[in-house]
């Protein structure tokens, strides 16, 4: 009797544990909850959210030794690699007050109805900024009604970010880890090098499940997924590609397709626009969000606070968004209409006006003969 | 239109000029080559150009129209484009000028009355018949020259100048009528303008100005050709054939660049370098020139229309076509014209001015003829700036009538004995 | 002896010729550099358009657009220090040719005298403009150049309480000007040549960005250097040009105002002939083309100095050599224009 009980109290959390971790993956998003809507404005092709700064017009942010009460340090890096905080009084170094971003965790696999959540110290996670170098950044987590990652983008590229979340239940360890990558870029500071995005990183040291977005040949730092556009995702262990990973692809209103990775460790998933706005309130800068989600469980002996386990189960999150097709927008034809109306206009127009001043001296017009 | 008595008369009057202009002629010709020493053997065509009129045939080809002008401001290159030949009848004969005097009021310029007299009495150099007679709207002599036409029983165009140059409307005006000039002379000789023939003829002018700019660029030295016969060579610009006449120059040219190198000059280091402006010396009307350089001066530079500034500037086509290489040749003959009969005429004392320094002339004769109101008018202003930078100035009013000599060669002398003076001085 | 026959070669070249094909070298390094790994700097005084992907750099008015486009603290602030870096790079540039960039390497520029030698070889005649519609019209460029930098900033800020302007304009002068749509064409995209339907601003600019184009083609068919009359990279050079080192230099004593110089303009500056009293002779116009200095036959009037180095003058003899050389010599030597019957007949049957 007490056996069967045992079994189903197992079970129970075995399969609570399990559809927790199946069902709600936590990943990371860029966009705010309601709540912060009007604190934060989004800038550059990404909408990557930042506080929004005109409360601190013209006022260095010294980091955490004016305002450090404000703001609870749970938990950073390290090692503190990046610019040196230096105040304006003392420092002679020139002084760049950097834009602090914002990306915010989420619960659920439903884009629009994924909840904010907030850590808390009982749970095991560790937040990492991987810079384009390869330098891990600092990041603050702050807490307050809403919690949020706050960080710098000094360099310019794609930077990684990753929240490992690990969870023992039974003789498994699970792994989650919320995975973003964000593009630093902005065509003031000018284009000094090539504009081809580099290959991806990977970090196998760091993160050892990794998925990461293939970058299109000559892609460069302008580019961004489109509707009709196939993106190719690479889901790799251990620094090796892995097949037979399954990799599920959620769309913002709920569509979601499932793929298996092939002997390359790659999924061809196609984004289509899953929904059509008005005709007014479609604009060319709408980004639609879309949530991959990898599970791999794979057969590991690992140790992890005092006790042994044998398998290790990693759910990977990664969410970025796409466009609309520039076909929905932009209009090649009307363009080339307009191009040729113009033409057509400002020819007739130099002729009407030439016959319609006095040329005085027009009476006399030469043949010009070739003799 | 002439009856019997008047025939009589004329015949008699154009063989009495004739005589009188043979006369005068020869008198000059053995003025300037004889009484001078060391001829340059590159003036011998020169010279020969110069003849006294002689009775037959005009000496022009025939087949080609022969088309007349007065002024500098007549393109050549249309005309030549046109296939005909630009002849410029501004004439210095004083036998002509007594004729022309029935015509005209007696105290007016002596070169229009000069002009109407040799066309009246079918005098002009070669025996020329021209087919067609521009007449410039530039002074008011020209002007109402014009109108004696219908009298002396020849055809006049007109070509309208516009009295300024610096305004846009002037430029339009002008144009304008340079197009209806063109018009006017196909009409005459039967021709078409066409693209290559007068791309041909502007290089050829251009080929021309090349040589004459050389030549000037070779009197900045010691001096190593009088004044009297670097008019020659321009005067016979009027009516010579314009390859010829550019070959003989060159050849000139050549000759005058051995002489600098030997350092064979026509006169002494001391001699007062001159500066000749004013109304234009015109053969056979010589006297300025040949009296000052007999007097001791050497004339280095002279700003006639009889001479530089008939042939220096330059035209510059942008795009090789009709409908720009016209407006460029009128350009050409309207903006960087210094004749006073534009208003204002700045341009005129800057050339001088440069002039002055290029060539280093010591001193600047400035002659008027009798009636002549725009250079008398414009000598007190010329005159005014230049002894702001200390130049000394002569102005001498004169006419064709040769015998006025005296008092001119006696203040001639005095100017240069003057000059002279400031040079042992300097 | 040597330096003069350098300086006399120099004097009496053919310098249309030897920018037409400076003018092509730069062309292709300008539109299609960035594909041979060109990189020049994204601060450059031409239309180098980055919309174009075989650009090596940018143009720095996008440059300039995009960092106006921030708030006035943002300007103000340490960070605005950027605004006047790139300020200065542009400058370092910029003073070495002066406005020889118009004249020798700008792509749209070389565009547009690719189009005038089309133009010519149809046989259509061109047109000038006349003194008072110059006038007027010269000022359409500070007109652009202001707007363009009043713009991004009224994008951010609100100038005197008025509303903001919409998003759609961040870059006001790249969304019209004809370089986006036409050099890109060169590197075989098409894609610029669109109405972006997003809302009423972009479909104006983009619209807009569409006719100037067009107009941009007509133009200089019909007018040598159409453009370059109304370029704001023009007016903005044209505040540093007294300082560059390339200099083009007139002694008004010599000029006899012929108006040679002028007429070959393309731009038709009249200046250079009636002004004889300036010595620095380059208008907010003048793209330092050098072909006044070409036309003019008096020696001396108008130099090309690098600082106080004569690199090209005036002279008589160069004049006649560009000018003066007919194409058959030996016509002209042997028989003259003017003679027998004979010789006049067989020219007119010519």
């Amino acid at each position: 009797m007490i056996k069967i009980i045992q079994n189903i109290v197992v079970f129970i959390f075995l399969f609570f544990g399990f559809q927790i971790n199946a069902q709600d993956a936590i990943w990371l998003s860029n966009t705010p909850p309601v709540s912060m809507e009007k604190k934060v404005k989004t800038s550059g092709m990404h909408r990557l959210s930042a506080i929004d700064s005109k409360k601190l017009r013209g006022k260095p942010d010294n980091g955490n030794k004016k305002k450090g009460d404000q703001y609870k340090k749970i938990k950073t890096d390290s090692t503190q690699k990046g610019r040196p905080q230096t105040t304006v009084k003392g420092g002679k170094k020139s002084y760049r007050p950097s834009t602090k971003y914002l990306q915010w965790i989420r619960k659920g696999n439903s884009i629009q109805n994924a909840q904010y959540i907030c850590l808390d110290d009982k749970t095991d996670y560790e937040l990492t900024l991987m810079s384009p170098e390869g330098n891990k950044e600092k990041i603050e987590i702050v807490t307050d009604s809403i919690c949020y990652a706050k960080f710098e983008l000094n360099e310019e590229g794609y930077y990684n970010t990753y929240l490992t979340i690990k969870k023992a239940v039974g003789d498994t360890l699970y792994v989650n880890i919320a995975k973003a990558e964000l593009l630093n870029h902005s065509c003031r500071n000018g284009h000094h090098k090539r504009l081809e995005a580099r290959p991806v990183r990977t970090y196998p040291k760091i993160i050892d499940f990794e998925m990461i977005r293939s970058r299109n040949p000559h892609e460069d730092y302008h580019y961004f997924t489109s509707s009709g556009s196939e993106e190719v995702f690479k889901v790799i262990y251990d620094g090796k590609p892995r097949s037979g990973v399954k990799v599920t692809l959620n769309t913002e209103k709920g569509w979601s397709k499932t793929f298996v990775t092939d002997e390359n460790g790659e999924i061809n998933a196609q984004f289509i626009q899953d929904y059509f706005s008005k005709w007014q309130e479609l604009n060319n800068r709408e980004i639609y969000y879309y949530m991959l989600k990898a599970d791999y469980t794979t057969k590991k002996d690992i140790h992890y606070k005092g006790k042994d386990y044998s398998y290790v189960h990693y759910t990977l999150t990664m969410s970025d968004g796409y466009r609309p097709a520039r076909t929905m927008y932009a209009s090649m034809v009307w363009g080339l209409i307009v191009f040729l109306i113009a033409l057509i206009a400002s020819v007739a127009g130099i002729f009407i006006y030439k016959e319609r001043r006095k040329r005085p001296y027009k009476e006399i017009k030469f043949n010009e003969s070739n003799n | 239109m002439i009856n019997a008595t008047d025939q009589d008369r004329y015949n008699r009057l154009k063989k009495t000029s004739t005589i009188h202009y043979n006369m005068e002629v020869n008198k000059v010709l053995s003025e300037i080559i004889d009484d001078f020493p060391d001829t340059l053997s590159g003036m011998e065509y020169f010279y020969n150009k110069f003849k006294p009129l002689e009775a037959g045939e005009s000496i022009y080809p025939k087949g080609k129209k022969l088309i007349a002008s007065m002024c500098i401001h007549v393109p050549v290159e249309l005309i030549y484009a046109l296939d005909a030949i630009p002849v410029r009848i501004c004439s210095g004969a004083y036998s002509a000028d007594t004729a022309g005097s029935d015509f005209l009021p007696a105290k007016i310029c002596p070169m229009v009355k000069s002009t109407l007299g040799a066309l009246y009495l079918d005098m002009l150099p070669g025996n020329a018949n021209p087919d067609l007679i521009i007449n410039p709207t530039t002074c008011d002599q020209k002007k109402k020259m014009g109108e004696m036409g219908e009298e002396i029983g020849k055809e006049f165009y007109v070509l309208e100048v516009p009295p300024s140059k610096d305004s846009e409307e002037a430029r339009q005006y002008w144009q304008r009528t340079v197009k209806k000039l063109v018009k006017k002379l196909e009409k005459v000789t039967g021709n078409k303008l066409s693209r290559r023939k007068l791309k041909r003829s502007i290089k050829a002018v251009a080929q021309a100005q090349s040589e004459f700019r050389r030549f000037m660029r070779l009197r900045k030295n010691a001096p190593v050709i009088f004044g009297k016969d670097a008019l020659l060579v321009t005067n016979s610009y009027f009516f010579d054939d314009i390859s010829n006449w550019t070959e003989k120059l060159s050849i000139l040219n050549d000759e005058l660049e051995e002489r600098i190198e030997k350092e064979a000059t026509v006169t002494g280091p001391r001699t007062p370098r001159i500066l000749l402006t004013g109304s234009p010396s015109i053969f056979p009307n010589m006297r300025t020139p040949i009296l000052l350089e007999k007097l001791g001066g050497v004339i280095v530079y002279e700003e006639f229309c009889s001479s530089s500034r008939m042939i220096s500037d330059t035209v510059a086509v942008d795009e090789w076509f009709l409908y720009d290489m016209v407006p460029a040749v009128a350009d050409r003959y309207l903006k960087p014209s210094t004749c006073p009969n534009f208003t204002p005429n700045d341009d005129r004392i800057r050339k001088i001015l440069l002039a002055m320094e290029d060539y280093k002339v010591d001193g600047v004769v400035y002659q008027t003829f009798t009636g002549c109101q725009l250079y008398d008018m414009e000598s007190r202003k010329i005159s005014k700036e230049l002894e702001k930078f200390g130049y000394p100035v002569l102005n001498i009013e004169l006419d064709y009538n040769p015998k006025d000599s005296g008092q001119l060669t006696t203040r001639l002398e005095a100017f240069l004995e003057s000059l002279k003076e400031n040079k042992r001085k300097k | 002896m040597q330096k003069f026959k350098i300086k006399k070669y120099i004097d009496n070249s053919n310098v249309s010729r030897f920018r037409f094909w400076i003018q092509l070298v730069s062309f292709f390094i300008f539109v299609y550099g960035g594909y041979f790994f060109i990189e020049i700097g994204s601060r450059l005084p031409v239309f180098s358009c980055p919309y174009a992907s075989g650009s090596p750099g940018g143009c720095y008015l996008i440059g300039v657009q995009h960092e106006l486009n921030s708030t006035w603290s943002t300007i103000f602030s340490p960070r605005g220090i950027s605004i006047l870096k790139s300020l200065g790079i542009f400058f370092i540039f910029f003073i070495f040719l002066n406005k020889a960039w118009c004249g020798y390497v700008c792509p749209l520029g070389t565009l547009q005298d690719w189009i005038t030698k089309l133009r010519k070889f149809m046989g259509f005649s061109f047109v000038r403009y006349d003194e008072m519609s110059f006038k007027k019209l010269k000022k359409i460029k500070y007109l652009i150049l202001v707007l363009l930098i009043l713009i991004p900033l009224a994008i951010n800020n609100s100038f005197f309480g008025l509303p903001v302007l919409p998003h759609g304009m961040h870059t006001p002068f790249c969304q019209i000007c004809p370089a986006r749509i036409i050099l890109p064409l060169f590197n075989g995209d098409m894609s610029q040549i669109f109405v972006d339907f997003t809302d009423t601003t972009t479909i104006i600019m983009t619209s807009l960005g569409l006719m100037v184009a067009a107009i941009f083609l007509v133009g200089s068919f019909v007018k040598k250097r159409f453009f370059c009359f109304f370029c704001p990279m023009s007016a903005l050079q044209f505040l540093f040009s007294k300082i560059a080192i390339l200099r083009l230099i007139k002694d008004g004593d010599k000029c006899t105002r012929c108006g040679n110089c002028s007429r070959v303009c393309d731009v038709g500056i009249t200046e250079i002939a009636d002004d004889v009293l300036s010595k620095n002779i380059v208008k907010d116009d003048c793209m330092m083309c050098f072909k006044c200095v070409e036309a003019c036959p008096e020696e001396g009037a108008l130099k090309v100095k690098v600082v106080n180095f004569d690199i090209f003058s005036a002279t008589e003899e160069g004049f006649f050599k560009r000018y003066g050389e007919t194409d058959d010599p030996e016509h002209l030597k042997k028989h003259g224009l003017l003679n027998s019957n004979e010789e006049s007949k067989k020219e007119n049957n010519d």
